[in-house]
């Protein structure tokens, strides 16, 4: 009798040993899943969606139907070259301070670029379920101050969360430099 | 002799366990190796597409534009699309690719288009690019930039 | 009698768990072997394609070097074939390889090393047709025979990074820990039947010489069994000239004349397709000035357009135009070169070199394009 009592500690033990041994194999198993890193591709596509974007935005021409009331010897109003650095020159905006060029029903450049650029950036960036922070800033002998910022319709890229930049555009906005950046997360 | 049989059963179950899980670690590390050579394939075809003298802005002895494309280039790319057996296929696969205007107008072309018969996944990567129409100017040094994007989808 | 039998029975215990042993290590052994030999294998494959990546992304990345660290592979040779239009890389010994019958590269036949490096160029006849991309390693040495013209600069400067030493004569050459030497003889100093320098006799044949002529060719030079200097073959570098001539470098980067010539194949199959584009565009751009030199608003403008015009249309009044038979002139002239080149004929593309010529002056001179609104290119 006392035998027989061994025998079945023994069979239960060995049971015990092969569920702990299936339950750490699976753990295993599970475990490598957890530690995969990001694929190559996302951060790569992340990264030159930034610096394309913002690029692509500083280049594009006004429309002309958007009407700035006022066209450069060219006939054509770059977003960067015109637009940017007339809302740099009249900045803050004020009654007294009105910009040169005033599109799309005589705003004010600083409100044509945001409104522009967001929609450009939404149209693309936002569709892509892609989040995005625009910052836009003029750099005096002072500290540099805000001109534009915004971001996405999902949030922005805060420091603490994972994102790409475009790299630093500048524009010289005579007597300052203007400087753009444009931050795009998931 | 119980002992010993039942010592063996539990051996030859703890092998079976072992052998099937590694066969299911095998198939989904298949799976997760062909996501990512679609993946690089994606990319690849997206950068091939990016720089492809074909489509991309030219400026007479400067350097080329990076992520422009002309539009005079885009309405005359139709050898892309004809010479897809004979030749860009090798370059870019499986895989379409489309360009979209989005300011000020909406127009699109779509320049290459190779679609695999019996697919399991098309991957979409999405690129915004200029868009030079150097002939919607009428003034010297005119040089109207449009805004657009790039999608690549590659099929596996 | 009974303890006899258990003696017994005790040794054959013993036999019986040796060979049980002996079979069940021997089997896992064979798993074992047969593992290694199909990771090796599959890890061949995952660098091939790796580096396939990475040369893609080079080869988009013009005028840029891109230094790639290859420490973890020191004992990998890759090599670099092309033949009949296929460009081919892989693992020396190993089934492990990618064909390419796109982008050109040019390399040497092997490398072997600690870092690998990539740079691009774009090829230009006269517009961009296709990247070049010229792969080479820390470990493969460039002389220069510096001849003081100024493409020795020019060479000297753009190549910065890449191993590449400039010499005054064939004397000067210390190989030292290099695992192959390439000499770029600018001065024309070597010829066939000339003695390779002492220094260079131990390499065996990894060392060779890319000479270029004044006829605008360039003549490869091998050692032969008998320390000496036997042509390997020439080629026309065909090109419009000017700064960073990537048909030019590719000349000296390239194996030999056989790889050279059959990228260059590879990029005029390209030119062909590009060339359908350009000429789509200019039908385009003439119906542009055609259109904009009668409804431009501004007098000065429509001058401008005119003048322009002109240029375009040449003498004739109606198609085709002199820019319409200059541009078939030279897309006829792309595909002789091409089938020239498939036929190992390369001398028979100096035609299009000179189309390719007047189309850079129409584009770029004062006497051409140059002030217009539009260009072709």
């Amino acid at each position: 009798m006392f035998s027989s009592k061994r025998k079945r500690g023994q069979m239960e033990v060995i049971g015990l040993v092969v569920i702990v041994i299936l339950i750490s194999v699976a753990f295993l198993f599970m475990a490598q899943f957890a530690l995969k890193e990001s694929p190559a591709k996302k951060i790569f596509t992340r990264k030159g969606l930034a610096s394309s974007a913002l690029a692509a935005v500083m280049k594009t021409t006004v429309d002309p139907a958007d009407d700035c009331g006022l066209s450069n010897a060219h006939g054509a109003l770059s977003l960067e070259t015109e637009i940017l650095e007339d809302c740099a020159q009249h900045f803050p905006i004020s009654s007294t301070l009105n910009s040169v060029y005033k599109c799309g029903g005589g705003q004010h450049s600083c409100a044509f670029f945001e409104e522009t650029a967001k929609t450009l950036l939404d149209d693309t960036l936002g569709e892509w379920n892609k989040r995005y922070q625009l910052d836009i800033e003029v750099v005096t002998n002072d500290k540099p101050k805000t001109l534009i910022s915004f971001p996405s319709e999902k949030g922005g890229c805060p420091e603490n969360r994972e994102r790409d930049t475009s790299g630093t555009f500048f524009l010289r906005a005579e007597p300052s430099l203007v400087r753009s950046v444009l931050y795009v997360c998931d | 002799m119980t002992e010993t049989i039942a010592i063996m059963f539990i051996f030859f179950v703890l092998v079976l366990f072992g052998l099937l899980f590694f066969f299911q670690f095998q198939k989904a590390s298949l799976k997760e190796e062909k996501q990512e050579l679609l993946a690089s394939r994606a990319m690849d075809t997206t950068l091939k597409a990016l720089f492809m003298p074909e489509l991309q802005c030219t400026n007479g002895l400067a350097e080329q534009e990076i992520n422009c494309f002309e539009v005079a280039k885009l309405n005359n790319a139709e050898v892309i699309q004809d010479s897809i057996d004979e030749y860009y296929f090798d370059m870019l696969s499986f895989a379409r690719i489309t360009i979209q205007e989005i300011y000020p107008d909406e127009e699109s072309w779509e320049i290459y288009d190779k679609p695999k018969d019996e697919y399991t996944q098309i991957e979409p990567t999405y690129f915004v690019v200029a868009l030079r129409d150097d002939l919607s100017g009428k003034k010297s040094g005119f040089e109207p930039y449009k805004y657009g994007y790039m999608k690549v989808e590659v099929y596996s | 009698m009974k303890t006899k039998k258990a003696q017994i029975q005790l040794g054959f215990n013993w036999i019986y768990i040796l060979i049980a042993g002996a079979v069940i290590l021997l089997f896992f052994v064979g798993i074992v072997a047969k593992q290694k030999t199909s990771s090796e294998e599959k890890l061949s494959y995952d660098i091939v394609g790796v580096m396939d990546s990475i040369f893609t992304g080079a080869s988009v990345a013009e005028k840029t070097k891109n230094f790639i660290d290859t420490s973890g592979l020191v004992d990998v040779e890759f090599y670099f074939s092309c033949k009949e239009g296929l460009g081919e890389f892989g693992i020396s010994g190993q089934s492990a390889a990618i064909q390419n019958a796109i982008d050109p590269l040019f390399s040497p036949s092997t490398i072997q090393t600690a870092e690998v490096i990539t740079w691009s160029l774009p090829y230009h006849l006269p517009f961009k047709v296709v990247d070049f991309l010229f792969v080479t390693s820390k470990n493969t040495k460039y002389y220069l025979i510096d001849d003081g013209g100024p493409f020795a600069f020019e060479f000297l400067n753009a190549t910065d990074g890449i191993n590449v030493e400039s010499v005054n004569g064939i004397g000067d050459f210390k190989p030292g820990n290099n695992r192959e030497v390439r000499i770029i003889d600018l001065k024309n100093i070597i010829s066939a039947g000339t003695s390779v320098p002492d220094s260079l006799k131990g390499l065996g044949d990894k060392v060779s010489v890319a000479q270029l002529t004044s006829d605008g060719s360039v003549i490869y030079y091998k050692k032969d069994s008998d320390d000496k200097w036997r042509e390997q073959g020439s080629a026309p570098i065909i090109s419009v000239d000017g700064e960073r001539d990537a048909a030019k470098y590719a000349a000296l980067f390239a194996a030999d004349s056989e790889q050279y010539l059959c990228n260059m194949r590879k990029a005029m199959k390209r030119l062909t397709y590009v060339s359908e584009v350009y000429s789509g565009k200019v039908e385009d751009i003439l119906a542009y000035y055609q259109e904009n030199v009668v409804s431009v608003p501004d007098e000065i403008d429509r001058t401008v357009m005119a003048n322009c015009l002109a240029k375009l249309e040449g003498s004739a009044t109606s198609s085709p135009y002199y820019i319409d038979r200059a541009f078939n002139t030279y897309k006829q002239n792309v595909e002789f070169c091409r089938l020239a080149l498939s036929e190992g004929e390369p001398s028979q593309c100096s035609n299009l070199e000179e189309e390719a010529k007047k189309l850079f002056d129409l584009n770029n001179k004062e006497s051409g394009l140059q002030g217009c609104p539009v260009r072709f290119y």
